[in-house]
């Protein structure tokens, strides 16, 4: 493969992506054709209303706050070949560490009260995320079902702690206490809601990026993700670097769903998993586990939520329809991905009957 | 004049990458005869190949198929015009039996559309009696021989009545034995006029099977000649463009101060059910390449992976350089000096997806010269691909190039790159030149030799013993897991001597095989 084919592969990459989201908004369109009273003028409402108020364009940047964190969480696992489910339960259950910060340590300074939260929920991640990777790296374990059980733990666990621990003695509802005004992450700009948060995932976004592709480990990861035999006959060893990117994803994890809570929460509310753990992992997948593709994604996703969600305002279309653009799209990708790989055993099939 | 077959007209393939892999080639084969190509790795055979078989497409030229012009869109078509392919690596199902590899795809049915298996076991023995093409279809594939499977892969392109066969290398995996077998079965379908087209880098075997012998380089024909018209050195002249050595002795050197280098003793490897390596122990020292001989699977490959970290052992003691290594991680025993070049090259020596320059340096990505203070030295990196690709004459567009889309011989010659690259004072070097041209191959065995001048011990592995034999200072040979002999006078061995050795017909006493420890 040459740099041309490089390219070329990489151009083919873009196109089927491109069909994926042309096909997911033709079933969308349809969809509305059939619900909405004025289909054509809604789904331009929802194609191009976040860019008719600077405070709609925000809103499309917080959202993707979060999202670039998880969804470089499961990249950096993906990329080495390892298909961890984690990252939403981490995510959850990280969130009640900052929760802890913000409302039960007072720490009298708006730099400081942050920084403490989402250092301490990042690290708590990281020590999360080693148990699978543990279990993987020592025993083999598959951590598909291994990932998945933990989610349901650290939701009980989750649960337990915010009733008996957190829980607010002023409103009704399951959430915990006010956060502390001095956690809360500054603004970026006056007139948004935008904070330091979504500067901290651009800066996140450059680090995985030098990581993954000038370092050491980003190479033993990239080696091992493409074959782990010949990762351990060069000397790579598998055991430590496991671990290692295991941390570094639960990290990712963790700062992200602090700085979600620390930017946009008065109170921890969630007593269910979020959805940021799994769209996290449908962009890393449209972005094939590559920092600059999977940026790009993460606003496209973000884009069309807040574009259906202008829509339902305006319109009696309600902003689930965006759930039909999502799933549609992990249906088309993951099929990518499944002819991928067909694709991929093909090709070495061929180099095999290359000799 | 024999009738014409098949003709190839004017064919040139260019690869979506803008590789001309063939350009302008003719070629005519004739019904009932041997047809034999040759050409170095990347020369273009295996395309061609394709080409006939349907799966690729030429961009220029045609095929004419008994006098007609014809367009394969896929194998299917080709098998339906009765053309059939051997590719080198086995395509066969291991955990099914023969005969579901022979009809699959093409079952025979009854009425009711169901398979009928009685049926398809009496037509492939019928066939299998047919064409002295002895093997119990009734067997798993992953029982068999690598000889065996060959046939198999043989009887399924017969069943489907191919009167064209493409034999790519067929004999890189066979030893010596099967391979007579193979072609006096191949001489037998030649006489009921079948037409095979046979490709090997063992250049006594196409002078010896041919009818004719066509020579491509860089995708051009070099012409096509009659077996007797040339010669073995012409041959080999032909194909790399210039002459070739015709010993390795010269090459040696003396190497003065004799140290130990590599140590293995008492040996052990053990399932339930019985010991795969057996009291192995040998010792070798610098400036020295101790050969093993043996009918591949006694345990040849099992024990390199133990010395190399990646396969088990059950006990015994290995020691590099004086120092006790078997416990060390892979990594620490390459810091210590030792190469391996794996005999699974697409499983084990390369990332095929990777591109070539991740892949010539993953044995050495933290070294000092190709990383700066924090990051890999991009530029470093390239220029170390690049001064490999020039030293081992790496065929390939560029760095970037996926090590998958090179040649089979080409992506060996990465492996043995990289695996040098570290001046090791250890190198298990098992098939090294397994599927590579004359040129490339004798090019690794000089740096082998290179090596060995250098003070560095080699262990050799290899099925092809005239390999073994002149690379060797002394050899073990190895049959069911153990030592069967030492020898260390090679003028003296004739290679009789040695198959009985490596049959397990003759063993050396116990005082005998100490002297592979030098005791
Ligand atoms: N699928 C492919 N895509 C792009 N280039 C290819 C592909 N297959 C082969 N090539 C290139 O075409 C050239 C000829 O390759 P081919 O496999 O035909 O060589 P070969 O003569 O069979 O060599 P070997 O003896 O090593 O098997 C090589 O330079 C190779 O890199
Ligand atoms: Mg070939």
């Amino acid at each position: 493969m040459s740099k041309v084919k490089i390219n070329e592969e990489r151009m083919f990459g873009v196109i089927k992506t491109l069909v994926a989201l042309l096909i997911a908004l033709g079933i969308t369109f349809v969809v509305l054709c059939l619900t909405a009273e004025d289909p054509l003028s809604s789904f331009i409402i929802m194609l191009t209303g976040p860019l008719t108020k600077l405070r709609y364009f925000s809103n499309v940047l917080e959202t993707m706050t979060p999202l670039v964190f998880t969804a470089l969480a499961c990249a950096v696992l993906f990329r080495a070949g390892i298909f961890n489910l984690g990252v939403e339960g981490i995510f959850f259950i990280c969130g009640l560490v900052t929760t802890y910060v913000a409302t039960k340590i007072s720490i009298d300074n708006n730099i400081l009260h942050p920084f403490v939260a989402i250092a301490l929920s990042g690290i708590m991640g990281g020590l999360l995320m080693l148990i699978p990777g543990w279990l993987k790296a020592k025993f083999d374990t598959n951590i598909v079902v291994s990932t998945l059980m933990l989610n349901s733990i650290y939701l009980g666990i989750g649960l337990y702690i915010l009733k008996e621990r957190l829980i607010a003695s002023d409103i009704s509802t399951t959430a915990s206490e006010l956060f502390m005004e001095s956690s809360k992450l500054p603004y970026l700009f006056s007139g948004t809601r935008l904070t330091v948060g979504f500067f901290l995932a651009l800066v996140a976004a450059v680090l995985v990026y030098i990581m993954m592709n000038k370092t050491r480990l980003g190479y033993k990861i990239r080696i091992s993700g493409q074959n782990a035999e010949f990762a351990k006959y060069s000397g790579i060893a598998a055991f430590s670097l496991i671990l290692l990117i295991h941390f570094i994803s639960g990290f990712l994890a963790g700062i992200g769903s602090s700085v979600e809570l620390l930017s946009f929460y008065d109170r921890f509310t969630w007593t269910k998993i979020s959805t940021h753990g799994s769209t996290g992992m449908l962009i890393a997948m449209m972005g094939n586990n590559r920092v600059v593709p999977v940026m790009i994604a993460a606003f496209g996703i973000s884009y069309l939520k807040i574009g259906a969600e202008i829509m339902s305002r305006s319109t009696v279309v309600p902003v689930e329809i965006t759930s039909i653009v999502e799933a549609t799209l992990v249906l088309l990708i993951s099929s990518q991905y499944f002819l991928r790989h067909i694709r991929e055993k093909r090709l070495l099939k061929e180099g095999i009957a290359n000799g | 004049m024999k009738e014409t077959i098949l003709e190839l007209r004017n064919i040139t393939k260019v690869y979506h990458n803008g590789v001309v892999a063939n350009r302008d080639i003719s070629i005519s084969f004739e019904k009932g005869e041997i047809h034999s190509i040759v050409g170095e790795n990347g020369a273009g055979k295996s395309t061609l190949m394709k080409i006939i078989y349907g799966i690729e497409s030429p961009s220029e030229g045609e095929i004419i198929h008994k006098g007609e012009k014809v367009k394969f869109r896929g194998s299917m078509e080709a098998i339906h015009a009765g053309i059939g392919m051997v590719h080198q690596h086995f395509m066969l199902i291991p955990t099914m039996s023969v005969v579901e590899n022979i009809i699959v795809g093409d079952e025979p049915s009854n009425i009711r559309g169901i398979v009928d298996y009685k049926e398809a076991v009496k037509r492939t023995r019928e066939l299998s009696e047919h064409y002295h093409l002895d093997v119990d279809v009734l067997s798993k594939i992953e029982d068999l021989s690598a000889g065996e499977k060959q046939k198999v892969e043989i009887l399924k392109t017969l069943y489907r009545n191919a009167e064209i066969i493409i034999l790519d290398e067929p004999t890189s995996v066979l030893t010596p034995q099967e391979t007579e077998t193979l072609f006096e079965e191949l001489f037998k379908l030649k006489e009921m006029g079948h037409t095979i087209i046979f490709i090997s880098h063992k250049l006594n075997e196409v002078k010896r099977i041919s009818d004719r012998i066509t020579v491509i380089r860089s995708g051009e024909c070099k012409g096509t000649f009659e077996n007797d018209e040339v010669d073995l050195l012409q041959l080999a002249e032909l194909i790399v463009g210039r002459k070739l050595l015709s010993s390795y002795s010269e090459l040696k050197k003396d190497v003065d101060d004799k140290k130990e280098i590599l140590r293995v003793e008492k040996l052990y490897l053990s399932n339930k059910e019985k010991n795969i390596l057996e009291n192995i122990s040998f010792s070798i020292r610098s400036g020295e390449i101790l050969g093993i001989a043996g009918v591949q699977g006694n345990g040849q490959s099992e024990l390199v992976r133990a010395i190399a970290g990646i396969g088990p052992m059950s006990s015994g003691e290995i020691s590099l350089s004086g120092q006790r290594i078997e416990k060390l991680s892979v990594k620490k025993r390459r810091e210590l000096g030792l190469s391996y070049i794996p005999e699974d090259r697409l499983g084990v020596g390369v990332a095929t997806t990777a591109p070539l320059c991740d892949n010539i340096i993953s044995s050495y990505y933290d070294r000092a010269d190709i990383n700066g203070h924090f990051f890999m030295d991009r530029r470093k990196i390239s220029e170390t691909a690049n001064n490999l690709i020039s030293k081992f004459t790496i065929r390939t567009n560029s760095i970037y190039t996926a090590v998958g889309d090179l040649s089979g011989g080409n992506m060996q010659k990465v492996v043995v790159a990289r695996e040098s690259n570290t001046d090791p004072i250890c190198m298990l070097a098992e098939q090294p030149t397994q599927g590579i041209d004359i040129g490339s191959s004798e090019y690794i065995r000089t740096q082998l030799i290179e090596m060995r001048n250098r003070g560095a011990a080699v262990l050799l592995i290899s099925a092809d013993l005239e390999e073994v034999l002149s690379l060797s200072d002394r050899v073990i040979v190895m049959y069911n897991g153990m030592i069967s002999a030492h020898l260390s006078n090679l003028d003296k061995i004739s290679t009789n001597d040695l198959g009985l050795y490596m049959l397990g017909i003759r063993k050396q006493t116990s005082d005998e095989l100490k002297e592979a420890l030098y005791e």
